[in-house]
């Protein structure tokens, strides 16, 4: 408990005069799936894009792994072990899946221009290495018969699934998911869960963003609530459900 | 005939992994490509010659910018300064102007280093532009390295000003004067068809390059660039490394071909380096199929060939006719112009399309339409 994967100290975001997020702080323990949780607009997914380098943070401070991430680049966030999807599907729409795997496995790898035009050995072993990476990761979330598929031709589920495989090939420590479960249908959702368990089995630790409570309150071992961009409430699925000011934030003070 | 055809397609495959076939494909390629100088002298005389040179150096340019427009996606309006980069950079290091008489082989690498500097510097200001505002910055930086080069004669000299610069030495290799007539085996090599195979060899090994670079990581990260660069920095990729990258050497293929075309030309000024080639160089690509390879050399030498070519349409009347009824220099650009037009309403998405930008300009089959708006991010 004394040495958090994701340390979210104090963050405020200001847009103008709007507040997106004001003395956010969140920790994140090894191992776990955390869920991010709130009404629309509350600022969830700009904390994310503060996360991963999109959005620069008025003020605060994040450490993942005790390294202060704010103000780096995304792709040094990224090399540092945070990565992310997003809640609008941004796959690169006319690569196929495979290839869109192979782009995430981009942060781990090294050949360079002088690599790619000599082919080397140690250049063509790489790319051999980050096409049967891309192929196992397509088969870990279950589209290994996608391979071949433009990713823009995949069905909406699909899509999400690519991007969770994209985004693993990056070897990520800590996974930030916005809203995964969005768009898919029942069945879509039910099969989501047990991805997200093997994923955390496997060593990685979750942050999710979801609206979806059935799967919130069944995968995750933590929330934390947002409210206007505030820290209302954290704590275990069950302190969440009962908790009152959740229930304001939600519903507007009626109690369901 | 279609039942031919329906043959070969069935057998395609077998003949693929017929090694003596691909062999003799290959060879077949090798043999064309080396006797056409004297084909194309014996039949359409040696300015064709000079024409198939030209269209040699226009391949080079056009392999250079699909680096930074088909792969990338960065719409690069003043390409052309990278080739105005390269031939000065020859000029002034092998003519009389400052007396220096370096060889080929000692410039052109400079000339290409000197271009990616100039590509970089150009890409630097601009990573945060895309689509027309990147437009219009690189128009600007064209337009400027133009006016640099028809104006740096004072206070002091450096390019010559608009009178160019002359007398540039011609290209040796190994000791042979590329610009003098040559013997070997009892064949006659015109000059014209020593710059040919010097030009086809670059090309050659340019292709070659390129074809390992779309394939490679590089490649990839340009491609998803392109695709969507919120998402590829969200890949580690270091967006700003790897477009500066895409520019530098999409600038490199440029500097290259500048300096040959200053060694072949034998003069040059600032006049060769213009929005116009710019323009013309960007159609080629567009036409010929951004992003897919052979298109883009198809388009290269489509758009040299075809305005000479329609020169003979003079010919053409005075063989139907027996006299010019409209004499074809009056509107033979209108034609070129037209043909653009049809050529792009006709396949738009360039002759021979990279698989990928058939894919963008085809509707998406599966994803329902309600769905679209929230698949596709709408500020994209």
């Amino acid at each position: 408990m004394t040495n958090p994967l994701l340390s979210i100290k104090n963050v405020s975001k200001h847009f103008g005069g709007l507040a997106a997020l004001s003395d956010v702080s969140l920790t994140i323990e090894r191992g776990a799936i955390f869920g991010l949780i709130g009404p629309n607009g509350a600022g969830k997914t700009t904390l994310f894009n503060v996360l991963t380098g999109l959005y620069h943070a008025s003020q605060g401070e994040v450490t993942l792994d005790g390294i202060s991430l704010l103000g780096k680049p995304p792709h040094a966030i990224v090399n540092a072990g945070l990565a992310r999807t997003f809640q609008n599907i941004r796959l690169f729409a006319n690569m196929t899946a495979l290839e869109n795997v192979m782009v995430g496995r981009h942060a781990r790898t090294r050949t360079g221009i002088f690599g790619a035009i000599v082919q080397h050995a140690a250049a063509r072993d790489e790319e051999r290495a980050i096409e049967s990476r891309a192929h196992a990761l397509l088969d870990y979330v279950g589209l290994g018969s996608a391979a071949n598929q433009l990713a823009r031709h995949l069905p909406y589920g699909d899509q999400r699934r690519l991007e969770i495989a994209r985004a693993l090939a990056t070897d990520p420590r800590l996974l930030a998911l916005d809203e995964p479960a969005a768009g898919m249908n029942p069945s879509e959702t039910r099969a989501l869960t047990p991805l997200l368990q093997k994923i955390r089995n496997d060593g990685v630790t979750l942050l999710l963003i979801e609206h979806d409570m059935p799967l919130v309150m069944t995968v995750c071992d933590r929330i934390a609530v947002l409210d206007y961009g505030k820290n209302v409430a954290e704590g275990t699925p069950a302190e969440i459900q009962h908790n009152p000011t959740v229930i304001e934030a939600y519903l507007g003070g009626t109690m369901a | 005939m279609t039942m031919l055809h329906n043959s070969l397609l069935q057998r395609w495959p077998q003949l693929k992994q017929d090694r003596r076939a691909v062999i003799a494909a290959w060879l077949l390629i090798a043999l064309a490509l080396a006797l056409l100088p004297f084909v194309t002298d014996a039949a359409l005389g040696r300015s064709w010659v000079r024409i198939v040179d030209f269209a040699l150096l226009y391949i080079l340019l056009a392999l250079g910018l699909n680096i930074v427009v088909g792969y990338a996606g960065l719409l690069d309006l003043g390409y052309i300064a990278f080739y105005g980069v390269g031939a000065y950079l020859y000029a002034l290091l092998a003519s009389p102007h400052f007396g220096l008489h370096l060889p080929v082989w000692a410039i052109l690498p400079l000339g290409a280093l000197l271009a990616a500097i100039f590509g970089m510097l150009l890409g630097a200001p601009t990573l945060k532009l895309r689509g027309d505002y990147l437009a219009i910055v690189t128009l600007g930086f064209g337009e400027i390295i133009h006016i640099f080069l028809r104006n740096l004669d004072k206070p002091v000299n450096i390019t010559n000003g608009p009178q160019g610069v002359n007398l540039i030495d011609p290209i040796s290799i190994a000791g042979i004067n590329l610009h003098q007539t040559q013997q070997f085996l009892g064949i006659t090599f015109y000059k014209d068809y020593l710059y040919y195979y010097l030009f086809l060899t670059i090309a050659l090994l340019i292709i070659f390059i390129c074809i390992r670079l779309q394939d490679s990581r590089i490649g990839r990260a340009w491609v998803a660039i392109r695709e969507d660069e919120v998402a590829a920095a969200a890949m580690g990729i270091n967006t700003r490394n790897i477009k500066l990258l895409a520019f530098g050497m999409g600038a490199t293929f440029g500097g290259i071909s500048g300096g040959l075309f200053a060694g072949y030309q034998g003069y040059i000024s600032p006049e060769s380096f213009i929005l116009n080639e710019s323009i013309i160089v960007v159609c080629m690509i567009v036409l010929g199929g951004m992003g897919n390879l052979f298109g883009v050399i198809l388009g290269a030498i489509l758009l040299t060939t075809l305005p000479e070519a329609l020169r003979y349409l003079g010919e053409l009347q005075q063989w139907l006719f027996g006299r010019i009824v409209l004499d074809p220099a009056d509107y033979r650009m209108l034609l070129y112009g037209l043909a653009l037009v049809l050529m792009m309403l006709l396949r738009p998405a360039g002759i021979l399309p990279s698989v990928r930008r058939k894919r963008e300009l085809q509707p998406t089959p599966v994803v329902a339409e309600h769905e679209k708006d929230t698949v596709y991010d709408s500020t994209r």
